[in-house]
């Protein structure tokens, strides 16, 4: 029997119906001894719990990573993840990265030219020179 | 520009009525009507909102692109009004992206809704929407990643697009002159995040220097998602208290293949 | 009071200096800048200087500069209907 690929019946589409965050996971690591994860533990004790009140949607970890530098680490619905170190951060700096993380699509950062792209088809069908009126040069 | 004998015109009847220039008024005031009929219509929008703070004012009749009446937002210091913009925060809200209030109904051509049907029964449809005036053709489900960030948006947002150049099926388009009155179509799309380019570098050197500065750029992007782009039906329109009226020269018009 | 409205569209590059001067002394620094000056002789003959410059107009008021640049801008094409937190409170009910 020959071997045949998994057919999708169906291209995903995010947000066309309904939408999930591409962000599933936020890890939160924190060093207590170290003075470059000052920040992040006023982070975590002030800002993080109305952070993760605002955003029930993604699961928020928080553990220590001793003498290391402090660290944000998203992990996305396409198994991508993305760390983001925060060493000697302000709280507010710290939660401009969450944002970022929250926010991001958790796809490989590409540079692309064309601010659209479609599954569809052509609406209005590919031009033949055979078809349609004959038009005077 | 002025012709070299209509400016010596001018100035010699300045001459002559320089003690009283309150005579001269008139026919100058004549003129500058002439002057802003002749002009481009994208000229004459601006004109008639800044000439809401004086209403004397013979060009106060121009109407608007679009008659929407903005609702109240949150209270600013900017009153459109009673005041003449200044800064640049000052920007009326008809250029602010806020949802629309109408106080007169859509108007729809006799021939608009007699090829409306049409339109509407012939999918999939597209849409050229305008943002910021930059074209950008959409169908049902494309993804959009914007050329530039969107201000005040987040991930999950729901957005009207709310001008519009064309629209269209296989064989019917609607083209807008310039733009399709936005009570005619829906075009919605969700904001789904946030997207950035990789960091680039650009290396500038000076002349004769050995010294070479790194100019990094790292921009981000807003990534959506088109929901729906859908025409109402002509049954739809005139529920929701549509006018039909005459063809004029500028109205929107649809157009089959040829 | 009416007043001319002119903007300069071809720079004074490359010509007598009295050109420039002229142009400084309406206060047009850049291409495409705009500047209102009430309707007189003595700004006729300056226009007539550069007529081959500036590009002319009557108008009734003098615009601020904002008001210059809102006739440009426009508009955003967008507005949004709803936001991620009602759709959320919407579920909630």
């Amino acid at each position: 029997m020959p071997l045949r690929g998994i057919r999708t019946s169906t291209a995903a589409r995010n947000g066309a119906g309904a939408f999930i965050l591409q962000c599933k996971r936020l890890d939160f690591h924190y060093c207590n001894w170290a003075g470059s994860s000052k920040g992040m533990v006023a982070f975590l004790e002030k800002t993080l719990p109305t952070f993760a009140r605002e955003n029930p949607q993604i699961e928020i970890r928080v553990s220590p990573r001793p003498q290391k530098h402090p660290l944000i680490k998203g992990l996305y619905i396409n198994g991508r993840e993305k760390p983001v170190c925060v060493r000697n951060m302000e709280p507010h700096e710290i939660l401009k990265k969450a944002n970022l993380l929250k926010e991001a699509s958790g796809e490989k950062l590409k540079r692309v030219k064309k601010p659209i792209t479609s599954l569809n088809e052509s609406v209005r069908g590919i031009w033949s020179p055979y078809h349609g009126d004959l038009r005077g040069v | 520009m002025f012709s070299r004998s209509a400016l010596r015109s001018l100035a010699s009847e300045l001459r002559w009525t320089a003690p009283s220039t309150i005579s001269s008024a008139a026919p100058l005031q004549q003129r500058a009507c002439l002057h802003q009929s002749a002009s481009l219509m994208n000229a004459q929008q601006p004109q008639s909102q800044s000439t809401s703070s004086h209403p004397e004012s013979p060009l106060s009749a121009t109407p608007r692109a679009q008659d929407t009446q903005p609702e109240n937002v949150k209270a600013s210091t900017f009153d459109e009004n009673t005041m003449t913009p200044q800064t640049r925060a000052h920007v009326p809200i008809a250029k602010q992206p806020v949802a629309p209030t109408f106080t007169s109904p859509l108007k729809v051509t006799k021939s608009v809704m007699s090829q409306l049907p049409h339109l509407v029964g012939q999918k999939p449809h597209y849409v050229v929407a305008q943002l910021h005036a930059r074209p950008y053709l959409l169908t049902e489900g494309d993804h959009i990643r914007l050329p530039f960030l969107m201000p005040k948006v987040k991930a999950g947002d729901i957005l009207r697009f709310n001008r519009a150049s064309a629209l269209g099926s296989r064989d019917f388009t609607m083209k807008g002159s310039p733009t399709i009155d936005e009570r005619i179509y829906e075009c919605r799309v969700r904001v789904t995040g946030v997207d950035s380019e990789p960091l680039r570098i650009k290396e500038k050197t000076k002349r004769r220097q050995r010294h070479v500065k790194q100019a990094k750029s790292k921009h981000r992007y807003t990534l959506m998602r088109v929901m729906d782009v859908r025409v109402k039906t002509p049954d739809e329109l005139l529920a929701e208290g549509a006018v039909v009226v005459e063809d004029s020269a500028d109205s929107s018009v649809i157009e089959p293949r040829s | 009071m009416s007043y001319f409205r002119i903007t300069l569209i071809r720079s004074a590059i490359g010509l007598p200096r009295r050109s420039t001067d002229v142009l400084k002394a309406l206060g047009l620094k850049k291409r495409m800048a705009t500047v209102f000056h009430s309707v007189s002789p003595s700004v006729a003959g300056q226009i007539m200087k550069v007529k081959e410059l500036v590009h002319v107009e009557e108008c009734q008021y003098r615009l601020t500069k904002q008001e210059v640049h809102l006739e440009r801008k426009p508009d955003p094409g967008y507005y949004i209907e709803k936001s991620c937190a009602e759709q959320r409170g919407e579920l909630g009910d």
